[in-house]
C-alpha cells in the first residue's frame, strides 16, 4: 500500500460493500491529507478576519498568513512574491491574462499559437477575445505515433505574438518540453503562456529555469483546497497590465471619474477574496515539500509505467498515447461507452473519469466523442492499478 | 447506489443485447434525431401512426447501455396508445420505473434521450 494512503481519511470514509475506494481521478481533482483538512478548522477558530482591512491584531495576522502563502508559493516554483496573482483557478488565471495582457497586444491580423491537446480554458477565452479583435488562432497538431507535438516550428515561423499551451496533457499524459519551446518562442519574439495545472502536482516546476512568461495552476489538484488558483507572471508583464475587475482594496485612491490602483499583484485581486482557502493553500504545499517534490516525481513516474504496463493487458483496449511519466492515460475499450466502463468500474468502487475532459478540440482529433481517463496521485499504488486492470478485463469480457 | 441497481444485472445487459424495437420501420410517417452533445449519445426513433394511434415505433441508436436499453422500454411502453392519451399520461418515471436501475443524476440523461426525442416528434409536427 502506498504509505502516502494513510494521511487521507476519504480512504477510511468510502467503502463500498467492502470495497475499499479506488481514486484514479487525480487529474479533475486530488483528494486532501488530513492536515489539510485540520488547517480549515485551525483558521477560522484561531485567525479568521478579513486581510488588509483591519488595524487590529486579528487582521494583521490574517494577512500576514495570506502573504506567506503568496511567499510560499513563489518559493515553489522558484518565482518572486510579487509575481504571484491569487485567482479562483486556473481557468480564471487564463482568463485574466487574455482578458488584460492579450487584449492590450493583439490587433486584427495577429497570430496566437494554441495547441490540439488543449483544454477548453485554453482554447475558450481566445475564441471569445478573437470575435472582438480578429486576430488568427493555429493549432499545433501532434505526431500520431508519438503524441507529441509535429508542426511547433514550422508554425513559430509564422511569427505569432502568443504561444499558449499545456505542460503536461490532461488526456495524454504527454509532457512538452517547455523550456525548449519557450527558448525559440521567444527567439521569434512571441510570448509564452504554460498551463501548469496537470505538472506541477508532480513535477519540479522552476519559472525561471522554464522561462515561461506566464505559468498558471489550481491548488485543488495538488491536495489543495479549491478555489484557489495561481498567475504566475514575469513581473514586467503584470506591471503591463490593466486589473480587469475592480472593486474593494485593489486601488490607490478613487475620485468621482478617476482611480488609481495598488502596484502587482494587489491591483489583480479585487474585493474580499479567498483568503482563507489560500491560506489553506499553503499546508498542501509544506505537506508536498515534507515528502519532497523529487521523490514524488519518482513515485508517478514509476508507478506510471506501471500502469501504462498493465493497462496494455485488457482485451481490446485502446490507448491514446503512450508510455509518460505524469500518471495520465485515456483509453477505450472495444465498442463500449466509456461512461458505461466508467459506471461498471463504479460498482467496484473505482473512480475513474469519463467522457471529453474538456479537450473537444483533441476528441475531434481522435474522431471519438468520449474517452475514459485514469490518473494517479501520491495514494495510489501497484494494487489500485491492479484492481482496475481485473475490473476493465471483467467489463471487456462481457462484450 | 443500491447493490441491487447495478448496471451489469441480466435483464438490463439482455436488453441491451437483444434491443425491442430496433432498427428502421420501412413505412414509418415522422422521424427525429436526437442527440446528447455530452457523451455523444445519438438517436433516431421512427412512429407510423394510424389516426390517434401509434401503430408502430422503433429506434436506431449509437450510445451507451442506459440509453439503448431506455429506448427499448419507451417504444415497448407507448406502440399502440393513442397519441392523446400518450401526451396526457405518459412520463418519464414510467420508463425509469421499468430499468430497474436506480440512475444517478449523470445517467439519467442518457435514459432521457429517447424519451424527450420522442415527445419532440409529437411536438414538433402537432401530433
Amino acid at each position: 500500500m502506498s504509505r502516502y494512503k494513510k494521511d487521507f481519511p476519504i480512504f477510511q470514509n468510502t467503502k463500498f460493500y467492502s470495497k475499499d475506494l479506488v481514486y484514479l481521478d487525480n487529474s479533475a481533482t486530488t483528494q486532501k491529507p488530513q492536515v489539510v483538512i485540520n488547517e480549515f478548522s485551525q483558521f477560522y477558530e484561531n485567525s479568521n478576519a478579513n486581510i488588509y482591512r483591519g488595524v487590529y491584531r486579528l487582521s494583521e495576522e490574517a494577512t500576514s498568513l495570506y502573504e506567506k502563502s503568496r511567499k510560499d508559493v513563489a518559493d515553489f516554483i522558484g518565482a518572486k512574491e510579487n509575481e504571484i496573482v491569487f485567482t479562483k483557478n486556473t481557468t480564471e488565471s487564463i482568463n485574466l491574462i487574455v482578458l488584460s495582457f492579450a487584449r492590450s497586444i493583439l490587433k486584427k491580423g495577429d497570430l496566437v499559437l494554441l495547441s490540439i491537446v488543449e483544454h477548453h480554458s485554453n482554447i475558450v477565452p481566445w475564441l471569445i477575445l478573437q470575435k472582438e479583435i480578429g486576430f488568427k488562432i493555429k493549432y499545433i497538431d501532434i505526431d500520431d505515433t508519438s503524441f507529441e507535438f509535429s508542426n511547433i516550428d514550422l508554425l513559430l515561423s509564422e511569427n505569432p505574438k502568443i504561444v499558449s499551451i499545456t505542460h503536461v496533457s490532461n488526456v495524454t499524459g504527454i509532457e512538452n518540453n517547455i523550456k525548449e519551446i519557450a527558448n525559440k518562442a521567444h527567439r521569434n519574439g512571441a510570448i509564452i503562456i504554460v498551463d501548469g495545472a496537470q505538472s506541477i502536482p508532480h513535477k519540479k516546476i522552476d519559472v525561471v529555469d522554464l522561462d515561461c512568461d506566464f505559468f498558471v495552476f489550481s491548488a485543488h489538484k495538488m491536495l489543495g483546497p479549491t478555489g484557489v488558483g495561481v498567475l504566475f507572471g514575469k513581473q514586467k508583464f503584470l506591471d503591463e497590465m490593466q486589473p480587469i475587475f475592480g472593486g474593494g482594496e485593489m486601488i490607490l485612491s478613487v475620485e468621482q471619474n478617476n482611480c488609481s490602483f495598488k502596484s502587482t499583484p494587489y491591483k489583480f485581486e479585487a474585493g474580499t477574496i479567498n483568503f482563507a482557502d489560500t491560506i489553506v493553500f499553503s499546508k498542501s504545499l509544506e505537506y508536498i515539500s515534507n515528502i519532497g517534490i523529487s521523490k514524488i516525481e519518482k513515485y508517478i513516474k514509476d508507478l506510471s509505467l506501471y500502469t501504462y504496463k498493465r493497462l496494455q493487458e485488457v482485451d481490446g483496449i485502446k490507448i491514446y498515447g503512450l508510455e509518460n511519466t505524469s500518471g495520465i492515460y485515456s483509453f477505450s475499450i472495444k465498442k463500449i461507452h466509456p461512461h458505461d466502463i466508467a459506471s461498471f468500474l463504479d460498482e467496484d468502487n473505482i473512480a475513474i473519469r469519463a467522457g471529453h475532459h474538456c479537450a473537444q478540440v483533441l476528441m475531434e482529433r481522435f474522431e471519438v466523442y468520449a474517452l475514459c481517463r485514469v490518473s494517479i496521485y501520491i495514494y495510489n499504488d501497484k494494487s489500485d492499478i491492479d484492481k482496475l486492470v481485473d475490473s476493465l478485463s471483467k467489463i471487456s469480457r462481457l462484450f | 447506489m443500491d447493490r441491487d441497481n447495478y448496471i451489469t444485472r441480466a435483464y438490463v445487459m439482455d436488453l441491451y443485447n437483444n434491443p425491442h424495437n430496433h432498427g428502421k420501420i420501412d413505412d414509418y410517417d415522422f422521424f427525429l434525431k436526437g442527440k446528447n452533445p455530452l457523451c455523444g449519445d445519438r438517436i433516431t426513433i421512427y412512429i407510423k401512426i394510424n389516426k390517434d394511434i401509434i401503430e408502430d415505433i422503433s429506434f436506431e441508436s449509437e450510445g451507451c447501455i442506459i440509453s439503448s436499453v431506455s429506448s427499448s422500454i419507451l417504444t415497448d411502453e407507448v406502440k399502440g396508445r393513442s397519441i392523446s392519451e400518450i401526451k396526457k399520461n405518459l412520463k418519464f418515471s414510467d420508463i425509469e420505473d421499468k430499468l430497474l436501475i436506480k440512475l444517478s443524476s449523470s445517467r439519467e440523461k442518457c435514459a432521457r434521450l429517447s424519451f424527450d426525442t420522442f415527445l419532440s416528434i409529437l411536438n414538433d409536427n402537432n401530433l
